[in-house]
């Protein structure tokens, strides 16, 4: 009797380090996938000002809002995020072209107010690693 | 633990045993994994301990200027930030080019000057080239604006007319007064390349159509369909064939305003390209001048550049991506990206300096790959002038490959494109294929 209780301990202990281990192979992987397919189809908008990355905004969805980037000389743009797309919607500088240019959510169309030296580029990361080196428009 | 402690040391590792080589098999699965996706992670030139890449994203020349250079910190080097100091250097050096020659934003370029000079010289109806003139009275809008500029008054003083709207009339009448003006050896080394294309393509590029841009004024502030007059009023202040270039010696008919867009980021690229040569550490980079694309050198893991083409008609698309291998240059001309519609018509920022009107080839996108930056943007507006038919005689005469896109969504592409561009945009097709 106390001989099969002592195999059913080791089975029952082998049974759990076991359940254990796969638990812990199964939620590293997971997690790893998670990291890596999580930038997958990202696309997202990163803002620059006079050259300096100074913000990346997700435009997935979960960073859609509205907010202001102010210059150390008082300038100020006012950028929105939504619907995939970002765009300046008010601005300080005297032309508003970066306000009229609308919104974007390409690549190919950066927003550039030049008067502040704002620069919104797009960017996507499909995670297959086929972006292309350049775009020609 | 109170388990653990119910079993005996034998039973304890026993068991243990199964347990912890099932342990070492999920480690080295988990490791594999991790192994096999962290290299995607990280992204190309990381995984080498020597190699780095430097992004730049910018402005420059009125545009996004965005860059890749990769460096290998291994050649020597007495700059340890190379890549950033690259980034520093092309910016400035793009800055300059805009501001001491090429822009006709700018009043105190070769070219603002010239415009400045052309300009006083029409108004005041005198004189030669004189330096202290220069920026004083620039405005070349005034001239032709109806009155409503103070500059106005001189151009009651110098001619006989006195009502403003007939100004440019009157020195269409009388023989234009040309002006010489002494170009710098950049500048008039441009300018020859630039004339080139323009007598080769028979007027379709023209550096001469400043005018006529801001009267369309597409892309700017104010753009708007001008009237029949307004354009004919233009028209006798344009033309390539009237500049003539001796050396550095420019002639410059009184009136004419240069406009060297069609070809300012192309020129960006090839003196970026001379720039590279000069860094050591940069093994490879791709620069983009608003879209005017240089390749340089090869990608440290050897592969080819992808350059993606954008959709003309899908401002999130590609229609295709091209393959190039080493130095490239690659421009392209649209009706996609300055433009503006009214009453259903597309009105695009290239215009026909035959007609004075935006360009209406059938056209709507030109790309063209070559060997020098200045070239395949003055190239990708003449084709987009020319139109498909009358391009290709043009493009065999400069080296030049390119791909056409016409309204009906054909896609047609040169010879030596064929096999390195890919369409990829399913709206399109190839009529060859």
């Amino acid at each position: 009797m106390k001989l099969k209780d002592k195999r059913k301990d080791e089975q029952t202990l082998f049974v759990i380090l076991t359940a254990t281990l796969i638990i812990i192979a199964i939620a590293s992987v997971a997690g790893i996938a998670h990291l890596y397919l999580g930038r997958e189809a990202g696309t997202y908008a990163e803002i620059y000002r006079n050259g300096d990355l100074i913000r990346t905004v997700s435009l997935d969805g979960s960073e859609d809002g509205v907010f202001t980037i102010y210059g150390e000389d008082g300038s100020f743009n006012t950028i929105e995020v939504s619907g995939g797309t970002i765009a300046v919607t008010d601005a300080s500088c005297p032309d508003l072209l970066c306000v009229h240019m609308g919104a974007t959510g390409s690549a190919a169309l950066p927003i550039v107010c030049l008067p502040n030296g704002l620069v919104i580029q797009v960017k996507t990361d499909d995670g297959t690693g086929d972006e292309p080196d350049a775009v020609s428009y | 633990m109170i388990l653990f402690r119910k079993i005996p040391q034998r039973y304890l590792l026993h068991g243990a045993v199964p347990a912890f080589s099932g342990c070492a098999v999920l480690c080295v699965i988990v490791f594999l994994l991790t192994g096999c996706a962290l290299p995607s992670l990280s992204g190309a030139g990381s995984s080498d301990s020597d190699a780095d890449v430097q992004t730049l994203t910018s402005l420059a020349m009125g545009t996004t200027l965005t860059a890749t250079f990769y460096t290998d910190a291994s050649i020597s080097s007495t700059d340890d930030n190379t890549g950033e100091y690259t980034g520093e250097k092309v910016t400035s050096l793009l800055t300059d080019l805009e501001n001491d020659v090429l822009s006709w934003r700018v009043e105190t370029s070769e070219i603002g000057q010239i415009n400045a000079e052309a300009a006083v010289s029409c108004v005041a109806g005198s004189g030669q080239y004189s330096e202290s003139d220069a920026g004083s009275e620039s405005d070349t809008d005034s001239v032709y604006d109806s009155g409503s500029e103070t500059d106005s008054d001189l151009a009651y003083d110098s001619g006989s007319e006195t009502d403003s709207d007939s100004t440019c009339d009157t020195y269409y009448e009388t023989e234009p007064e040309v002006y010489e003006i002494t170009l710098s050896d950049t500048l008039a080394s441009y300018l020859t390349e630039i004339l080139d294309v323009s007598l080769n393509s028979g007027g379709a590029l023209d550096p001469t159509v400043g005018l006529l841009s801001q009267l369309w004024d597409i892309g700017g502030s104010n753009p708007r369909i001008p009237s029949e007059d307004e354009i004919a009023a233009v028209l006798p202040f344009t033309g390539y064939e009237r500049l003539s270039l001796s050396g550095n010696l420019l002639s410059v008919p009184a009136g004419m305003a240069l406009d060297l867009g069609a070809v300012g980021k192309g020129i960006g690229c090839d003196a970026v390209g001379e720039l590279l040569e000069a860094e050591d550490t940069v093994t490879a980079a791709v620069v983009s001048i608003g879209g005017s694309i240089l390749t340089w050198g090869t990608k440290p893991d050897g592969t080819d550049w992808s350059v993606a083409i954008r959709d003309p008609r899908d401002e999130d698309g590609y229609l295709g991506i091209l393959k190039v291998t080493g130095t490239c240059y690659i421009s392209t001309s649209g009706d996609y990206e300055k433009y503006f519609i009214e009453d259903g018509t597309r009105y695009c920022h290239i215009l026909d300096p035959e007609t004075g009107y935006p360009a209406d080839s059938g056209l709507i996108s030109v790309t063209v790959v070559c060997d020098s930056g200045l070239l395949s943007d003055a190239l990708s507006t003449a084709c987009f002038v020319l139109g498909y038919e009358d391009s290709l005689s043009l493009l065999s005469l400069y080296g030049a490959e390119a791909i056409f896109v016409d309204e009906d969504k054909n896609v047609y592409v040169t010879d030596g494109l064929a096999d390195i561009f890919t369409l990829s945009a399913d709206e399109y097709t190839l009529p060859e294929s």
